[in-house]
């Protein structure tokens, strides 16, 4: 028993570090960041990961290698000990100070994603809509205002340019939604009855060989991350992202096809 | 008044559970130390007063622990199904499916999903672990471990079992109304939970869902008085506060959580309660039209805000964490050194820390809504607080293996189960600090590495603090022990297959996955993910169907398991003295308290332990 | 050894085996059933359990003849079809002029374009010669089952000089030639994923993992999620299309479909399906279109056998044929619209509110109010002394549109709600504008209703649409958008 305890208490580091490490690999790890503040987070998860790793293997292999050696028959008395000050003060002040330093780390890049006094300055670039299921993008069409007769709805894909600061406006049409974009690390709840800027600037492109390709159209997965229903599962979208050229492109295309009057679709 | 010899055990009059030694007629007195409570005639029981509406704390405590085992049974039957569609989405679902779902081929509809995550997430916090350790543990333990006949209120003890009653029906009954179960998650967020309109759990499924949680409110707050004045009130002569086992420290913070907590979660069911019933708009923006239903209509209010929900609820539901935390951490504490032998690490650390995670509990709650579209500024306050409150945890984990070491350690089923606690404890608190880290929650929020967090420290936490907690007090509730070898079997399978279900989850949550999710693979991009899936799903059938050895154990053991005396595993508290199990009453003499409870290894006798009541001079 | 060891043992024996094995759950094998009831219109339901005895067997046969099932879908081919050398489940093989059911040449290369993105994983993994490596392909059951073949075929090794010949047999499906060496063979393989095209049992497949919660198993809009929604999910038995360019009634083009697929129809729980690639969404307009012509064959068929005829293989063929050809030229019924869009001039839209408010003009104000809310009068009717919402063909309560809300199902260009007063809206009380109203007054209607969304110039009270964003970002609590 006492073996096959220490083995399994063993397993739970060795396997547990196992599997971060191999993460990458297998494609259990967060894709690869293309936002600017994207390495930001990616750095702080990775201070702390790196924090946790060390305490992980500390702790579990104290408890493994005090399992197996105490557990061994003895019919002699423990160690009568109730404690000691010094072990306590070296394991509250050292993790205190850790924990503190890992907590102010944090706020910078918080400040700089969420706050709205760092949204940059440009104007919104589009209204996203969720609804129950279903992700619409209103752009403001030819006139260059939202709300009026020619502003394009783009069902699904977001289409932006790409080196730019990006701003847009979530909204939600009925219950709580959430805009998630894994690659972006960006995540915002939709809220009925808020209209919410949010901000990004995706500023790499990678493509299949790993090299910088900026006039690829690079395609991002937007998720809902707030359950929303019955169909949270399949409310997809997509940011798409261009270059600015492209992107007027698109836009140009758009708008033409606002002004349709229905000859092109009548093969 | 002569005194008359202790009975010995087997006596008729022990067992019988009538204090021999008190003079006819004497009263119980509360507040005045080192009375105890005389049964004033000698008149049995009848079968209704003694196992149905008890007064007994003893006997209340078995009737939270079999409901909360029987509705363990069946929260994991729900989380079978879930892991039946993660694996394998749309096929067709074994037992239930083509009784349910015969137009698909008995694939589940993705309505029924919303419902079998909602109520799994709800039955096992408010039907399972809080019954279990706040409801089964702390009546049970309370009384015994710090020397007193009963609780102070032993009808409103009885009220707090009987209250939740009605929330059990309310729960279960829920799943065959119209439109079936709660679907909007145990977190119940408006509009999605309040618009009737806007699923099919919410036409009338989660009205039942709102019932069932008050009146386990209820419940909890007649216990949580009670175990807060019984605490304060009733301890035994030399019982000071800085001598009550851990599990006591544990199990009053625990209530005293619920005291300031619980009122509020139960004054936002009610507004719950009556935006769906009474055409309020607490939580409904104007101009809300969900699913072509105008909220609006009909006269209904409107104006309110959906955060102000979440904020409510989780100034509740925040600490309602550490309420089903602090008493696994303070019986796994006293598990720990008795099996060790060993007095445990820092005692003052150990209750200051569990009084700290309380207190900052109250602080944390905004740690949920990151995202929310809350005030950015909050994040900020809430991640510093939710940081450090892994201080206090991480200095009880220290304190943990300093009690390890240099021990002479058991490997009981009890102990086996309280060092699984340590190791899995370790993986569900660390995780957490990334989430507390506001910008790395970013990407964690609602994904799958939340999933594998909170099931740590619930299920790697406190199932495994209940599972040792039950090979460690069932000798003093049944008198009889349980069945060592499948105790062991149990454990090795239960740690292995619960590792194996729930690490791998985090993987899966780094790699975006959402929560709440049908069909993982709805999503071209997670299509990778699905051998994984299926390898937790396979982890988790094993790991339901391995707890048959324990029920069969812990039936069986009640009936035909080894009989044993008062202190089978050589332990220094209270609860020790008294009967196996203990009668009307609990203890047949006076007690009085000389030491602290982990007297273990102490030079001042012969054997490795020495009992809180006995006196060494 | 202990009794623990070898329980543990066998806990973790246990686990490997079964994560190795691998579980093969699936879905039940289903079959296509029959209605209870047929709605015709308000007044004319057919109930099934009131034909003659024993209609259910011979019915079912005729259309399992005609449909096949669940897991082999097939379109039956008429005779003159076979004479032509025409096959409906291959619309992406037109032949001659088949009308506007079938897949153009244009529109076939964008599906190959998209499918160049779709495969992409696969297709790198060809190109470095790694064919082990190729990642299954969800919801395409026939494509893997090709594939497999394909390989199977060109890594035998015949000559047995220990590498693979890489020769592929040519065979009748039109994708096989015969290749002979790695190069052409890795070409050919790249083909037979660009160019594929879904056949009916994918798309029957993907239907049951996506729509089939809500359509039904028939299509019949009775899925398990169905009673909870509103409106309700499309029944395409009656084959009628709420939002599509042809005239009131007619069968929708293979577009229209299509882009009610794509698009969704906003604010009802039919999402936007643009995660699917091109040709899986035509694939499911290929099942839809089986399933609708399946559905409207059985109604016709009971209309037959309630008014006493019995089934022959003529009346079969012939009602089944009737129906095919609606389908297919459903090209010849779209509503055209010659002039470009105007500009909304004041006067445009005065003219437009003239002609919203004239009983003879457009006439809408009776079904969406004076002020655009949906509030009319005519949508209510008497029905025993007791006031109710109107109701359309498919049984349902039905709301007309608040046109101050901005949202349009059936598309929000100008062209899209020129179509919609031009022909009404299938299936519910909406009806066409009088003929003789011009194409300038039909677009001076559309720009004024256009503008009753419109934030810009303040029309439209408690209305629900979205403002534009405040200079400074300011988040104070706008009014949130309904539907």
């Amino acid at each position: 028993m006492r073996l096959l305890v220490t083995l399994l208490l063993f397993l739970v580091p060795v396997l547990g570090v196992w599997t971060f490490w191999t993460a990458e690999e297998n494609g259990w790890w967060m894709p690869e960041t293309v936002t600017t503040y994207g390495p930001d987070i990616d750095y702080l998860f990775y201070l702390i990961l790196w924090m946790v790793a060390f305490f992980f293997i500390l702790t579990e292999g104290l408890l493994v290698w005090f399992v197996f050696k105490y557990s061994k028959k003895d019919d002699t008395k423990g160690v009568y000990s109730h404690g000691n000050h010094k072990l306590e003060l070296l394991w509250t002040v050292v993790p205190g100070i850790l924990l503190l330093v890992i907590a102010f780390s944090q706020m910078e890049t918080w400040a700089d994603i969420k706050y709205r006094g760092n949204l940059p300055k440009t104007p919104p670039i589009a209204h996203v809509w969720a609804s129950q299921f279903d992700w619409r993008v209103q752009y403001p069409g030819a006139d260059g205002e939202f709300g009026t007769w020619d502003d394009v709805e783009s069902p699904h894909l977001f289409v932006v340019p790409s080196d730019e600061d990006v701003v847009f406006i979530l909204h939600s049409r009925d219950v709580l939604h959430s805009f998630f974009v894994p690659a972006f690390r960006l995540k915002q709840d939709a809220v009925p009855g808020m209209a919410i800027p949010v901000w990004f600037n995706v500023d790499k492109a990678i493509d299949e060989e790993g090299a910088e390709d900026k006039e690829a159209i690079r395609l991002y997965d937007l998720i809902c991350t707030e359950l929303c229903g019955w169909g949270h599962y399949k409310m997809a979208g997509r940011v798409e992202v261009r270059s600015r050229e492209k992107f007027d492109e698109w836009m140009a295309e758009q708008e033409a096809n606002v002004m349709s009057n229905g000859k092109e679709d009548q093969s | 008044m002569s005194v008359p010899p202790i009975p010995s055990e087997g006596s008729s009059a022990a067992s019988e559970g009538l204090n021999p030694r008190a003079p006819e007629g004497q009263r119980k007195g509360l507040g005045a130390e080192g009375t105890v409570y005389i049964e004033h005639d000698h008149h049995e029981l009848s079968f209704i007063k003694k196992y149905i509406f008890s007064v007994d704390h003893k006997m209340i405590g078995l009737q939270f622990m079999f409901t909360g085992l029987v509705m363990l049974g069946l929260g994991g039957a729900l989380a079978m199904a879930i892991r039946w569609q993660l694996a394998w989405p749309w096929t067709e679902v074994p037992v239930i499916g083509e009784l349910l779902f015969p137009a698909t081929g008995g694939a589940m509809s993705p309505e029924f999903y919303t419902m079998l995550f909602t109520m799994h997430g709800t039955i096992m916090i408010f039907f399972v672990i809080i019954p279990m350790l706040t409801g089964a543990f702390g009546n049970f333990l309370i009384p015994l471990m710090i020397g007193a006949p009963d609780m102070a209120f032993p009808r409103l003890n009885m009220i707090g079992y009987w209250a939740m009653v009605p929330g059990l029906f309310f729960a279960i009954a829920s799943f065959f109304v119209e439109g079936g179960a709660a679907a909007a998650g145990w977190t119940a967020y408006p509009p999605l939970s309040t618009i009737k309109s806007a699923a099919p759990g919410s036409m009338s499924g989660q009205t039942y869902w709102l019932l069932a949680l008050t009146f386990s409110g209820i419940s909890s707050m007649a216990g949580a008085v009670n175990y807060a004045t019984t605490v304060v009130k009733m301890r035994a002569p030399g019982m000071t506060l800085m001598r009550m086992p851990l599990t006591i420290w544990s199990l009053f913070i625990a209530a005293l959580l619920q005291l300031f907590a619980l009122p509020v979660l139960t004054a936002v069911s009610i507004e719950q309660i009556l935006d769906r019933v009474a055409g309020t708009g607490f939580f409904t923006p104007t101009n809300l039209v969900v699913n072509q239903v105008n909220a609006e209509g009909a006269g209904e209010a409107a104006g309110g805000q959906p955060l102000l929900w979440q904020h409510l609820f989780w100034f509740y539901s925040h600490p309602a964490v550490y309420i089903m935390v602090v008493p696994a951490m303070g019986m796994a504490s006293d598990i720990l050194s008795v099996h060790a032998r060993k007095p445990i690490f820092g005692y003052k650390p150990m209750a200051y820390s569990m009084m700290a995670i309380a207190g900052l509990g109250f602080i944390v709650w905004g740690h949920h809504m990151f995202a929310s579209g809350m005030n950015p500024a909050l994040g900020m306050t809430f991640m510093v607080s939710t940081i450090m409150i892994a201080l206090p945890s991480a200095i009880k984990v220290f304190n943990w293996l300093g009690t390890l070491w240099g021990a002479r350690i058991k490997l009981t089923s009890a102990m086996l189960n309280a060092i699984a606690f340590v190791a899995l404890f370790i993986i569900g608190g660390l995780s957490g600090i990334w989430m507390a880290a506001t910008p790395v929650d970013i990407y964690i929020h609602d994904t799958y590495i939340i999933v594998a967090h909170f099931h740590y420290v619930v299920f790697g936490g406190t199932m495994f603090a209940i599972w040792a907690g039950i090979y460690h007090w069932f000798p003093k509730m049944f008198g009889r022990i349980m069945n060592e070898r499948l105790g062991q079997i149990h454990f090795v399978g239960s740690f292995i297959f619960a590792n194996c279900t729930f690490y791998m989850m985090h993987q899966i949550g780094l790699a975006g996955l959402m929560r709440r999710t049908a069909d993982p693979y709805a999503y071209e991009v997670y299509a990778h993910l699905q051998p994984l899936n299926e390898f937790i799903s396979i982890s988790a059938f094993c790991l339901f169907f391995w707890q048959g050895f324990f029920v069969f154990n812990f039936f069986w053991s009640i009936f035909k398991g080894q009989r044993v005396g008062r202190n089978p595993w050589k332990a220094t508290t209270l609860e020790w003295d008294a009967p196996s199990p203990p009668g009307h009453g609990n203890f047949d003499r006076e007690l009085k308290v000389y030491h602290g409870p982990y007297e273990y290894a102490s030079p001042l006798v012969d054997e490795d332990y020495l009992q809180q009541t006995r006196s060494v001079n | 050894m202990r009794r623990i060891h070898i329980a543990s043992l066998f806990a973790l024996s246990g686990l490997a085996l079964l994560s190795s094995c691998d579980i093969q759950a699936q879905a039940k094998e289903r079959s296509y059933g029959l209605a209870e009831e047929y709605r015709f219109d308000k007044s004319n339901t057919i109930f099934l359990e009131d034909l003659p005895e024993g209609t259910d067997a011979p019915l079912m046969g005729a259309l399992e003849m005609l449909c096949g099932t669940p897991a082999e879908p097939q379109l039956m081919l008429l005779e003159d079809w076979v004479d032509e050398g025409y096959d409906p489940n291959f619309p992406e093989y037109p032949v001659g002029d088949m009308g506007s059911g079938e897949i153009s040449e244009d529109e076939m290369a964008l599906i190959e374009e998209d499918n160049m993105r779709v495969f992409a994983v696969q297709l790198e993994a060809i190109a470095e010669g790694d064919y082990a490596g190729v990642v299954p392909f969800r919801g395409a059951p026939v494509l893997q089952a090709k594939w497999d073949d394909f390989l199977a075929d060109a890594l035998e090794d015949e000559d047995g000089d220990g590498a693979p010949d890489f020769v592929v047999e040519e065979d009748d499906s039109p994708n096989y030639v015969a290749v002979d060496s790695e190069e052409l063979f890795r070409e050919e393989a790249a083909m037979l994923l660009i160019g594929w095209y879904p056949r009916l049992v994918d798309s029957a497949d993907l239907y049951r993992l996506e729509c089939m919660h809500c359509h039904g198993n028939e299509g019949a809009g009775d899925g398990s999620t169905a009673p909870f929604l509103h409106p309700a999910p499309r029944n395409y038995q009656p084959g009628w299309f709420k939002w599509a360019a042809v005239e009131n009634k007619a069968k929708p083009r293979r577009v229209d479909l299509y882009n009610i697929l794509s698009e969704g129809a906003y604010t009802s729980a039919m999402p936007n399906f643009k995660r699917f690639s091109r040709a899986q969404l035509h694939g499911l307009v290929d099942y839809v279109r089986l399933l609708s012509i399946r559905g409207e064959t059985e109604r016709m068929l009971v209309l037959e056998l309630d008014g006493g005829a019995s089934l022959t293989p003529a009346l079969i063929s012939e009602t089944y044929s009737d129906i095919w050809e609606q389908w297919n030229n459903a090209d010849e019924r779209v509503v055209h619209c010659e002039g470009d869009v105007p500009e909304p001039t004041a006067e445009l839209l005065a003219r437009g509110r003239e002609l919203y408010m004239d009983a003879n003009g457009g006439n809408c104000y009776s079904c969406h109010g004076d002020l655009g809310l949906g509030d009319g009068a005519s949508a209510w009717e008497e029905v025993d002394g007791v006031s109710q919402r109107i109701v359309d063909d498919w049984g349902e309560e039905i709301i007309p549109r608040n046109l101050t809300s901005g949202i349009y199902r059936g598309g929000r260009r100008p062209i899209d709600i020129y179509r919609r007063i031009s022909i009404g809206i299938t299936g519910t009380p909406m009806p066409a504008v009088p003929d003789t109203l011009t194409e300038e007054d039909r677009w001076a209607i559309v720009h004024y209703v256009l503008s009753l969304s419109d934030v810009h110039d303040g029309v439209g009270l408690d209305s629900m649409r979205m403002r534009a964003a405040h200079a400074d970002h300011s988040d104070e609590d706008h009014d949130s958008e309904g539907h």
